[in-house]
């Protein structure tokens, strides 16, 4: 079918109006209907943007593992943002919301990041304490393989190191 | 100024850019906040940076944005300092500006504080060097939304993490005329990169001016993911200055004539607006690039992009109409083509 507007291109847009019960049909090609006035009212009040899309995936499968209610926690009470909003939005209202409505942001910013774990800068207000706890466990997986692999002299190596950087830790406290 | 010099790889890559995003613990995002909170973060970062004593004490200094015309607010967007988002009037912002205009601190953007640092040509080092200071600075007096798995806690999640957004400002007239443009647009997507148009979010590419962002921030620290996105940025370089060879080889002539065609009407057009004076600007930076237009520097035509954007035009000669401001476009251009051929004789 030709578009009815140009009668040139191949019409590819199809939409179908009732205006008191009178039926009324167009067919138009993508070019005659991005600039028609009936395509135009469709469209208006959609969101094309990232927030759109980010809605889109964070909306998704709604899977809670805890078994938790998904239907508490809906509100986050430090700014009172409802999760809706960030589905239709795609943006958050303030840092706690990351707290309270972490089970349903975890999934979608791997899907984003392809992973959840921060490892980049750390405040250093609170970067001591925090470069230490990344740093025992990183040192714990270590000695666990160490182990695992029977290289004994190398975990002995770890344990010791693990030994002082608790100390120093308790030193601190 | 970084806008106007020309820096390392200056014949691809006119400027830099390290944005971080941070937000203040315990206070809404701006788009929540009420207006005391607004105002909270910008007499909180107002204090961090200007009431004790620091580096960058003395050079900066506090811009409110509410108390702006919309022609100025898009002034200073026209020349990156802010975004295109700070426009409204919706939120009391503000921004904390060098005397340089290479730090730009935006104040309840999307997120409380975007520390953005700029330079010209390739030097994303310097960019992130400054940012990063700057951050530490800031955080010895307020303490940032933290979280210690995700990292930052931004606005939008796709910038959790580090926050930190690279992104570069990059002239590819020979990959856009060979129609090869869109093929590395795809290629850079799918490693996480995003190209755009200058002006950012929803802007097209005028003049064959791209900017080519990082998409990941989560997930690998600062350190490597500015690694990656170099590497990239280099790449793209390099497929540019190879097209441009090409181009050089296989149409010299055809090259040439629109190249100095577009260099005449630059210097003697009465009428220019502001798309046609791009496309013309870009021509002329691709001959000087090539080496075939010689009696003109790529600083002189950076200068020209950045003061005969409109809002620029409108600010500097308040001129309201836009066929005045296309007169006015064009005596600029050909008094700078003047002075920049004569400079050099």
């Amino acid at each position: 079918m030709k578009c009815q507007k140009c009668q040139i291109r191949e019409a590819t847009n199809h939409i179908t109006e009732v205006i008191n019960g009178q039926k009324m049909e167009l067919h138009l090609c993508s070019e005659c209907a991005a600039k028609s006035e009936e395509f135009q009212s469709m469209k208006s009040g959609f969101d094309f943007g990232i927030g759109d899309f980010l809605g889109g995936i964070f909306g998704g499968k709604q899977k809670s593992l805890s078994g938790d209610n998904i239907g508490k926690n809906n509100v986050c009470p430090v700014c009172g943002m409802p999760f809706e909003s960030f589905l239709r939005k795609g943006r958050l209202g303030c840092g706690e919301c990351y707290s309270v409505f972490r089970n349903r942001l975890e999934r979608p910013l791997r899907q984003i990041h392809g992973t959840c774990e921060h490892v980049g800068k750390v405040p250093k207000r609170m970067g001591d304490a925090l470069l230490r706890g990344r740093q025992l466990s990183k040192l714990e997986a270590e000695l666990n393989a160490a182990i695992l692999k029977q290289e004994f002299e190398r975990a002995a190596e770890l344990r010791d190191q693990i030994r002082e950087l608790k100390a120093k830790e308790k030193g601190e406290a | 100024m970084w806008y106007t010099e020309c820096g390392k790889d200056g014949d691809v890559v006119l400027s830099s850019r390290v944005r971080l995003a941070r937000n203040l613990k315990g206070i809404p995002f701006p788009a929540r906040a009420n207006e005391e909170a607004q105002n909270l973060v910008l007499s909180r970062c107002r204090e961090a940076m200007l009431e004790r004593e620091n580096p960058w004490q003395r050079q900066v200094k506090f811009i409110d944005l509410s108390v702006m015309e919309p022609y100025e607010k898009q002034a200073i967007a026209e020349r990156h300092l802010i975004s295109p988002q700070m426009m409204d009037n919706n939120v009391k912002r503000g921004i904390l500006l060098s005397d340089d205009n290479q730090l730009s601190i935006l104040l309840n953007e999307e997120d409380h504080i975007r520390i953005q640092v700029m330079a010209a040509g390739f030097d994303l080092e310097r960019c992130f060097q400054d940012a990063n200071q700057v951050d530490d600075l800031m955080e010895e007096t307020v303490e940032y939304a933290f979280d210690n798995r995700i990292g930052y806690l931004t606005c939008c999640p796709t910038n959790a993490g580090t926050g930190m957004r690279a992104s570069v400002m990059v002239h590819l007239p020979a990959l856009t005329l060979s129609g090869t443009v869109n093929q590395v647009i795809d290629s850079l997507a799918q490693l996480g990169m995003t190209v755009r148009g200058i002006f950012g979010e929803g802007s097209k590419a005028v003049g064959n001016l791209y900017q080519i962002s990082n998409q990941l921030t989560l997930g690998a620290t600062e350190e490597d993911i500015l690694e990656k996105f170099k590497q990239i940025v280099e790449e793209v370089i390099e497929k540019e200055r190879e097209m441009r060879k090409r181009l050089l080889q296989t149409q010299k002539y055809k090259l040439e004539d629109r190249l100095m065609r577009s260099l005449g009407i630059l210097k003697y057009a009465v009428i220019l607006n502001s798309d046609e004076a791009m496309k013309r600007l870009s021509d002329v930076r691709l001959g000087i690039e090539l080496g075939l237009i010689g009696d003109i520097t790529l600083e002189t035509v950076n200068s020209i992009i950045y003061e005969v954007l409109p809002a620029n035009i409108m600010k500097k000669y308040n001129l309201s109409d836009p066929t005045e401001r296309d007169l006015k476009r064009a005596e600029i251009v050909r008094e700078r083509m003047e002075e920049g051929c004569s400079k050099i004789d």
